[in-house]
């Protein structure tokens, strides 16, 4: 039942790192402006919650507690990832731009959420393998 | 730990309520204030886009003749004119100042930027110098470019919350001029704006004239011009917060009425599982007293705890999506100082203990009065 709980977690933030940074809060190419530097990162960070989407889905369908505790792992890693991405790849400075005020601060903060879900999923994982020793 | 997130789903939408409500208010006063101007007369089919400028500082650009300024100048009722020129910066790929504004302004009679040259500067500007607005990624003393033409950066304006002054370039007239006369050959685009247009007037009035007679009087004498009044601007800055503001207050109300009734429900049930306990402590010697204030203590912690964590989270998602809430309501924000959010913080915090008291003190004082033998027997 937690497995499932965790899974359905990390799968809607997943999904949600997939589709902001084109749908929900585009970057400025596809907000109507050039192509620039956002979309990359933009890009970018559609592929990190594609892997997001995997882990959760690992963890929706598996029964293992050990698999519970390494794709929750993966999870928090991929959300430090889609936290560093745009300052390491790139995004328009200017607060008037819709990667500034709107994408980035988004996945910043799905990142956050998935990093702050994950631990928490990492510590009942290891709970539950001591438990069952 | 349902104590604990209902309050902090409580604190954390007071408080971002609040605070946007301050900035709203904020954003538009300081923006206002900061313009100096009663009013700004533009020609006549611009005055929606003029207003548009001022809320939401959506570039924009369109010409008059100089000759109006003089003509404003003598109405009755205008204590003060000053004429400005809007240009818009080309679109560049880099994106840190393409769309800007750019403002070429009198110095001789200009009461916007000004008081700030007077203030900060201490000395009025050259024409190879600008003012920046604080959205411009650049800083004093570094150079800019517009139109072929290289300024240096003279002094950098404090945030108003209003994007027409905070992401504007401020240029005195003569140096404006220069730019457009010299575009022809420096710039990829030259401009096509005649020595003698320009884009607004700004208008102080006189301390005892009535704005919309005054306004009246110079849209009668000429019909070709509008006259956008501060007052109109701030009630519609004010009113585009206002709707989705009070919606947001309404849901807030029923989250805090749904969410007490939620917790005073769950609070109930677990004091019921602790009857036993109760009980027990009640045999070994502890008086009601004792066992309301342990619960008490609990649920002051808890909200405590749920109203500062909220709050915090609050903050932290306004600070994060402030530029994204500027945009969305179309309205001037600016966050206030720390000290007044901290007093907000305190303030929220303080409602949310007192709510949770309220909705826990008689489930509490019910189960302490409790006789200790029927307190365990009801346990077990």
């Amino acid at each position: 039942m937690k497995n499932k709980a965790f899974g359905a977690a990390v799968l809607a933030l997943g999904l949600l790192i997939v589709l902001t940074p084109r749908f929900i809060l585009p970057v400025c190419e596809y907000a109507g402006k050039q192509r620039m530097l956002c979309t990359y990162t933009g890009i970018a960070e559609m592929f990190l919650g594609g892997i997001v989407l995997t882990a959760g889905i690992g963890v929706f369908f598996s029964k293992a507690a050990g698999a519970l505790g390494w794709l929750m792992l993966v999870a928090a890693v991929s959300g430090v990832f889609v936290i560093v991405l745009p300052g390491a790849i790139g995004y328009c400075k200017s607060p008037s731009m819709p990667c500034n005020y709107g994408a980035v601060p988004m996945l910043r903060l799905l990142g956050g959420l998935l990093i702050a879900v994950s631990l928490t999923g990492i510590i009942v994982s290891k709970k539950r393998c001591a438990s069952s020793r | 730990m349902p104590v604990f997130l209902g309050m902090a789903a409580l604190s954390g939408t007071l408080f971002a309520l609040t605070t946007l409500y301050f900035s709203a208010g904020r954003g538009i006063e300081k923006g206002m204030a900061r313009l100096g101007a009663d009013a700004m007369a533009v020609p006549a089919m611009r005055q929606e886009e003029t207003t548009g400028i001022l809320i939401s500082g959506e570039p924009s650009e369109f010409y008059m003749p100089l000759d109006f300024k003089e003509r404003l100048a003598a109405v009755k009722g205008v204590y003060r004119a000053s004429a400005q020129l809007f240009i818009i910066s080309a679109p560049l790929a880099c994106c840190a100042v393409s769309d800007t504004m750019l403002i070429g302004f009198e110095p001789e009679t200009d009461f916007t930027v000004s008081p700030w040259l007077k203030e900060r500067l201490r000395r009025g500007l050259s024409p190879e110098e600008v003012i920046i607005g604080p959205n411009i990624l650049s800083e004093p003393g570094g150079r800019t470019m517009f139109y072929g033409k290289e300024y240096r950066i003279a002094g950098k304006l404090e945030p108003t919350g209003m994007k027409f002054l905070d992401g504007s370039v401020f240029i005195p007239m003569e140096g404006a001029r220069r730019m457009i006369a010299e575009s022809g050959e420096k710039a990829l685009k030259p401009l096509k704006i005649r020595p003698d247009e320009i884009s607004a007037v700004l208008l102080k009035f006189d301390e005892n004239a009535s704005h919309e007679e005054t306004a009246a009087r110079i849209e009668y004498a000429m019909p070709e011009l509008k006259v956008v009044l501060s007052s109109d601007v701030l009630r519609t800055a004010r009113r585009n917060l206002a709707v989705p503001l009070k919606a947001a207050m309404a849901g807030a109300v029923v989250e805090w009425a749904v969410s007490l009734f939620l917790i005073g429900v769950f609070y109930r049930l677990s004091i019921g599982q602790r009857v036993k306990e109760i009980g027990l402590l009640k045999a070994m010697g502890a008086k009601n007293r004792d066992v309301r204030n342990i619960f008490l203590y609990e649920v002051i912690l808890l909200s405590a705890g749920g109203g500062v964590t909220g709050a915090v989270a609050g903050a932290v998602l306004i600070e994060s999506f402030e530029n994204l809430i500027r945009v969305f309501f179309d309205a001037p924000l600016l966050l206030p100082s720390f000290g007044l959010g901290l007093a907000l913080a305190v303030v929220v915090v303080a409602f949310t203990v007192i709510s949770g008291l309220a909705v826990t003190l008689l489930p509490v004082i019910r189960m302490a009065g409790k006789p200790p033998y029927d307190a365990v027997r009801q346990g077990e």
